[in-house]
């Protein structure tokens, strides 16, 4: 696919320091954070500026070879897997914050910058980047941008959607736009909001402009206990339906709360069933009524124990163990397997059930960590992966879990993406016209289907048979199918 | 497939009903499921017909004139909840529910949609999305892009599809909804969608601050940014635009509304009278029906259904920073071409309206070149060529998703990135 005359041509505009094509090297970008599906790259390609990009586009587009743009791998659905081999533009020599405009509230940057080190510079100014992945101090915003990510503010704030403004962009034949300038609005169709959220199948992001968020003048965080996950849930789902609007809503249950307790000191009753992470913000007034709103309603509902986190040293604390429960997990098995799934917020209570009854039935033991206010779920499947029958069983839970969502009104990612992971959910949870538009749409962009081939259509029913499908009905003025009919 | 007959009318007196920009169609149908929208538009593909969809017709001048119109569909019977369930706050609507109608709903339960559409009697949801509407309260909640979280439309040869859910946070599948908000009828004929609500705050109130000069309203906006106040509204208007309050007169005007919990909204008021007087402003705290009467007047300042021949309406767009500049360069234009140029503006993000009297068409095309920042353009005038600024990137790209979506330009032909 590579010949050693196309790998010169790439040395030459990336430099010979910028191509990695060794066997061994190319190991480490044969996954992502989704070890399921490996499939190593040909060659790695780390350009420094967005031209050197295009040029790689190009070359690659020139020669029909698959290209997979790579962030800081901590993707969960295997977006950055090049499973078809070709080119990696891996992003982590753009890793510049260009400009902080604040009189514009925006900042100008690579996408090879990570999450938290944006936050953390835009603290300086007094702003934020509002997404928070959990994964924030490796993700990058290249990679939050491509699976417009999430995170436990985005129940205020928004999804990273929300947050970009505009963004220089190379198109699958090599083509490198802007699509705007960084005002809220653009003339034309919303070419920004659609490479949102793309899987890298659109274009590769080589600068953004994105929104900072004034820091909120104060915050207050609670953590409450409850007896068990049920009477959390219901309290979830009136703290939504009050509209008391927190910033965050987060639940652990008991398997988590174990799993964070001994590595953060939290001194938790392991006796608690679920914990509730609350973070209310805005102006200081009107705070501490909106939070003896939030801790009634906790108490209303059996909380055993409320535990206002005052300082910020506390409210660190507390944040910390939950955005390293997943780590933490490591104290109680060696692998695990994290679904990220979503229902209507007043399907929590049945679905965490159902996750109860497919733990049973799997014989395998899962933990809760999710953002609770989103209806977002995240069970983490606990197994041991040198156990292929554990493996195998690990798979199948999640599979029952993604199933009982869609069936619940839910969908089967809330904020990781399809990649490859979840693409053969897409044909359950919609139909083949469905698929067709996104196919087409998909092909609007890359009619050669280069870019990030193999991820969010279906193994079984691919994007160019989507497309192709859809031409065809549309040039014999044909339907494809009749809907099934989700909302009428 | 003969049913369909039955709602396709040819009566021209009908027909000048529904005109658009001028160009009267040659039938009218009236939908009432999305299966008879599904039927008409399989119909009108296989008889090659040009379709405009039409919601309440208030926003029918954007964009270009339609090429030709065989036939306007209307959505207005199709204005059905279909799914709200309160405790989720999410809700499913038909495109042909009117936005007032969609806020009386809701108000019965205290939630709304936070946009505030001009002239929202008439204003249909799917209307509102087809032409990216946005409203004062942007400043807080942004556009229906920012809230939209499913869509279901019927494409070009009938066939329907959809995309995202009734759930508030959601990436499985590319984000269809972003590509049909603003596309202004060009890609396929939006039947309902699905949106994020949010509970009708406790407590809500406006300023209006009236100033001498443009530049002390400018102070009053940069201390308004500058501070950690989080209003709801923060827009600059011209003073014709005000509340008629007695002393308070001036050539501009900040109204600034506010909501939230009750002591934020009194601790807003305070900052911001004291922000107020600190640039010699005049400034009056509304509440109840009075503050709700000025929010629907600058909601409606940006209307576009009635207008007279010597009227044109210019929405630009400029980075936040740069809104009094652009202000400032609108005031020299009116100097040198001519026209009475009535300003508002969303300050906190840059997005403005200009509306002009007494422009003939020569001096309306000069106001379209004078005006870089264009977004669109409403006006009778029918000699001004309507195309505005180019986008500012990926044409390419865009004009490739228009032939895939409507390879034969069926679909309000020639009004958009022709």
């Amino acid at each position: 696919m590579l010949t050693s005359s196309l790998i010169n041509d790439l040395r030459a505009i990336v430099g010979a320091d910028g191509v990695v094509d060794g066997s061994a090297a190319l190991l480490t970008y044969e996954a992502d954070g989704c070890v399921m599906d490996l499939h190593a790259p040909n060659v790695v390609v780390l350009p420094r500026s967005s031209e050197q990009t295009a040029a790689v586009v190009k070359i690659a587009h020139a020669a029909h070879i698959p290209v997979v743009a790579r962030g800081a791998g901590t993707g969960l659905s295997g977006g950055a897997t090049p499973i078809h081999g070709g080119i990696v533009i891996a992003t982590t020599r753009l890793d510049k914050v260009l400009e902080v405009d604040t009189r514009n509230k925006r900042a100008l940057v690579q996408p090879g910058v990570i999450n938290w080190e944006l936050s953390q510079y835009l603290a300086n100014y007094g702003y934020a980047f509002m997404p928070d992945p959990s994964s924030q101090k490796a993700c990058t915003l290249g990679g939050n941008i491509a699976n417009n990510s999430g995170g436990p503010h985005c129940l205020k704030y928004g999804m990273t959607t929300n947050h970009v403004l505009a963004l220089r962009t190379v198109l699958p034949n090599g083509d490198l736009i802007w699509t705007g300038n960084g005002s809220f609005d653009t003339v034309g169709y919303d070419l920004a909001g659609i490479m949102t959220g793309s899987e890298g199948m659109f274009g590769i992001v080589t600068e953004a402009w994105v929104r900072m968020t004034r820091l909120p003048e104060a915050l207050r965080v609670v953590l409450a206990l409850f007896p068990d996950i049920p009477s959390a849930s219901q309290t979830v789902s009136t703290i939504i339906a009050r509209g008391l609007l927190p910033a965050a809503l987060e639940m652990m249950d008991k398997l988590a709360i174990k799993a964070v307790n001994g590595m953060y000191k939290l001194g938790l009753p392991e006796s608690a069933g679920a914990a509730l992470l609350i973070e209310i913000d805005g102006v200081n007034e009107g705070l501490d009524d909106l939070l003896r709103d939030v801790i009634q309603i906790c108490r209303d509902h059996g909380a055993v124990e409320v535990r206002p986190a005052t300082t910020p040293a506390e409210q660190a604390q507390v944040w910390a163990a939950r955005k390293n429960a997943f780590g933490a997990m490591g104290r109680l098995s060696p692998s695990y397997y994290l679904v990220d799934t979503v229902v209507p917020r007043t399907q929590l209570p049945s679905i965490l059930d159902h996750v109860g009854v497919v733990a049973k039935d799997f014989k395998l033991p899962i933990a809760n960590v999710f953002h609770a206010g989103d209806g977002n779920l995240h069970p983490l499947i606990l197994f041991d992966r040198r156990e292929r029958s554990q493996l195998e069983r690990a798979l199948g839970a999640a599979t029952e879990i993604l199933k009982e969502s869609i069936r619940l009104g839910g969908v089967v990612s809330g904020e990781h993406g399809i990649g490859v992971e979840k693409r053969d959910y897409m044909d359950v949870l919609f139909s083949t016209a469905d698929l067709a538009a996104m196919a087409g749409l998909r092909r609007s962009f890359d009619p050669l289907e280069l870019f990030n081939p193999g991820k969010v259509f279906p193994a079984r029913k691919g994007c160019g048979e989507l497309a192709e499908l859809r031409q065809h009905a549309i040039a014999a003025n044909e339907i494809i199918e009749i809907p099934h009919g989700t909302w009428l | 497939m003969s049913d369909i007959l039955q709602f396709i009318h040819q009566d021209p007196a009908l027909c000048a009903q529904y005109t658009v920009h001028g160009v009267v169609p040659t039938r009218v149908a009236f939908p009432a499921t999305v299966a008879d929208v599904s039927a008409v538009m399989h119909h009108a593909a296989q008889q090659g017909w040009c379709v405009v969809p039409w919601g309440g017709g208030s926003h029918q001048r954007i964009g270009a004139p339609p090429t030709r119109v065989d036939v306007v569909v209307v959505t207005r019977q199709l204005n059905r909840v279909l799914q709200h369930e309160p405790n989720d706050l999410t809700i499913s609507v038909e495109a042909g529910m009117t936005f007032a109608e969609l806020r009386t709903y809701l108000a019965q339960h205290g939630q709304m949609l936070p946009m505030d559409p001009a002239l929202p009697e008439q204003t249909t949801i799917g209307g509102m999305l087809a032409c990216a509407v946005d409203g004062p309260r942007r400043a807080l909640y942004g556009l229906l892009r920012d809230v939209i979280i499913g869509v279901r439309v019927v494409e070009i040869n009938g066939q329907i599809s959809q995309a995202g859910g009734m759930v508030v946070k959601n990436v499985s599948g590319f984000d269809m909804m972003k590509l049909y908000h603003g596309s202004l009828g060009t890609l396929a004929f939006i039947v309902s969608a699905n949106f994020k609500l949010i509970p009708i705050p406790p407590e809500r109130g406006c300023m209006q601050a009236v100033f001498a000069d443009l530049a002390q309203a400018e102070a009053f906006v940069d201390a308004i940014m500058a501070s950690q106040l989080t209003p709801s509204t923060c827009e600059l208007v011209d003073a014709s635009l005000l509340c008629d309050l007695a002393g308070a007169t001036g050539a501009w005007g900040v109204v600034v509304a506010v909501e939230g919990p009750a002591a934020a909204v009194a601790r807003h008021q305070h900052d911001l009278t004291q922000l107020c007087a600190q640039e010699h402003g005049m400034a009056t705290w509304l509440t109840g029906e009075p503050a709700a009467a000025l929010m629907h007047d600058i909601a409606d300042a940006s209307q576009v259904a009635q207008l007279a021949s010597d009227e044109l309406v210019l929405r630009w767009a400029v980075l936040p920073g740069d809104v009094f500049a652009c202000v400032r360069r609108i005031q020299a234009t009116a100097t040198r071409i001519g026209g009475h140029a009535i300003v508002h503006v969303r300050a906190s993000v840059g997005s403005g309206y200009v509306r002009l009297h007494g422009v003939n068409a020569a001096q309306q095309a000069a106001w379209v070149d004078a005006l870089p920042e264009l977004i669109w353009l409403a006006t009778t005038c029918p000699t001004l060529p309507r195309y505005w600024h180019e986008p500012r990137g990926g044409l390419a790209v865009m004009r490739q998703i228009r032939h895939e979506f409507d390879p034969q330009q069926r679909l309000n032909p020639g009004r958009f990135l022709v």
